[in-house]
């Protein structure tokens, strides 16, 4: 028998549950519409068809996934910190009527993205990601959808974030403040470039909430030459090279601004310290 | 006729710059002069002796080039010895120079950093 004070308390709770957070509901349209299709991702899925092309990073097509490749994870907080959202129009997906959500970048070099969500239930019916210059990079469609259903376990669909532990680890070699604009570090790890036998290198992952950008640290060689979403830097010990879908600009800018900071002055020894260091990711 | 007229005369017989009518005039003079034809005699020598020391010349200029060229060839020959230990600290230098690739290590190309961005957005969503 649940006592009084008990059930006053489970009261409370689902009326707190039940009420829209003031934050939320002080929100723009844009803003609500983009919470409400992130609930929709972690609670339904679509079963039926989607067409869906990635042209950077190149992935394979799933024509029979329950869900979009991309973005692999979202952070909420970060999304509304870096872009400016705004209801576009309505148009119809599947023969669904859907709401088109577009998504602009604050520092105007990201990757913008516009969302097409479904009226009824909130899901994402399709997407676009394009580069600053217009190219696109990703898009996906639902092309049938024979029935929603609502998952047994809550999907996680948000990306990691930068913590303290992994704070602390990256300022030894990055300036953050040399970062593209709106990015933060998400992960640290160790990898190996070149196969098997390859040279071990350090690879930084940066997020603006959206859309990805990545450092890699490797003992100095000869770098690779230079093409779109592609730079490097040989420096006195080591080359660092700069990817993601940023203008080539931006790109370089970033580069140099990270060149001229703690990695510049990174040994071979303290390059294989910090390697080792993060075998383990800590996100 | 006086000394340096003579001696004029004497240098003009030899260089073949006298008129018919002077040189036979003076051919006259030298048969009549032991001493004159004596002194066209030793400058006849003279004249054979510095024509030789002209052929020396050339002949020394032609020795003294060979002699360079010897010269030059010996002080590459003079390194041939040193050759294998002079290649092995070129290609030393070569594999250790920061940035050279050296052989067993492979060679980074973009497709493998592409490969490593396109592992670390997914690892994102996992």
């Amino acid at each position: 028998m649940m006592s009084r004070k008990a059930l006053a308390l489970f009261l409370v709770v689902v009326a707190l549950l039940l009420t829209p957070s003031p934050v939320l509901a002080q929100a723009s349209p844009a803003v609500r519409l983009f919470a409400r299709m992130l609930q929709a991702e972690q609670t339904l899925e679509f079963v039926g068809t989607v067409s869906e092309e990635v042209v950077f990073p190149d992935r394979r097509d799933e024509p029979q996934a329950r869900h979009f490749m991309h973005p692999p994870g979202v952070s909420p907080e970060l999304v509304e910190r870096n872009f400016q959202m705004a209801i576009t129009g309505r148009e119809t997906v599947a023969d669904r009527n859907a709401v088109v959500l577009r998504l602009v970048p604050k520092n105007g070099v990201s990757p913008n993205w516009t969302f097409w969500v479904d009226e009824e239930t909130g899901l994402r019916l399709a997407y676009e990601q394009r580069d600053a210059n217009g190219e696109l990079l990703a898009s996906g469609r639902a092309q049938q959808i024979e029935r929603v259903n609502l998952l047994g376990k809550p999907r996680d669909v948000r990306a990691p974030h930068l913590t303290p532990a992994l704070k602390e680890r990256v300022v030894d070699f990055i300036d953050l403040d040399a970062l593209p604009d709106g990015f933060v570090p998400v992960a640290l790890e160790r990898t190996r470039l070149g196969g098997e036998n390859g040279v071990f290198a350090l690879r930084l992952t940066l997020w603006d909430g959206l859309n990805g950008t990545v450092l890699l640290i490797y003992p100095r060689q000869r770098p690779v030459p230079d093409r779109r979403y592609l730079m490097s830097r040989e420096l006195r010990n080591v080359t660092v090279s700069a990817l993601g879908p940023l203008p080539d600009e931006a790109l370089r800018s970033w580069l140099t601004r990270v060149a001229e900071g703690p990695v510049h002055r990174l040994t071979a020894r303290q390059l294989r310290q910090l390697q080792r260091d993060s075998d383990r990711s800590d996100r | 006729m006086t000394e340096n007229l003579r001696h004029q005369q004497l240098s003009a017989y030899l260089d073949d710059e006298l008129e018919p009518a002077g040189r036979s005039a003076f051919e006259t003079v030298l048969q009549d002069d032991p001493e004159l034809r004596e002194q066209l005699n030793a400058y006849k020598r003279l004249s054979n002796e510095l024509r030789v020391d002209e052929t020396d010349k050339r002949v020394a200029d032609v020795i003294r080039a060979n002699l360079r060229r010897r010269r030059r060839r010996r002080t590459w020959l003079a390194w041939l010895p040193a050759a294998p230990v002079l290649a092995s600290l070129v290609l030393a230098a070569v594999l250790l120079w920061p940035g050279s690739s050296s052989p067993g290590v492979p060679t980074i190309t973009s497709d493998d950093l592409f490969n490593q961005y396109t592992e670390a957005v997914i690892e994102l969503g996992e």
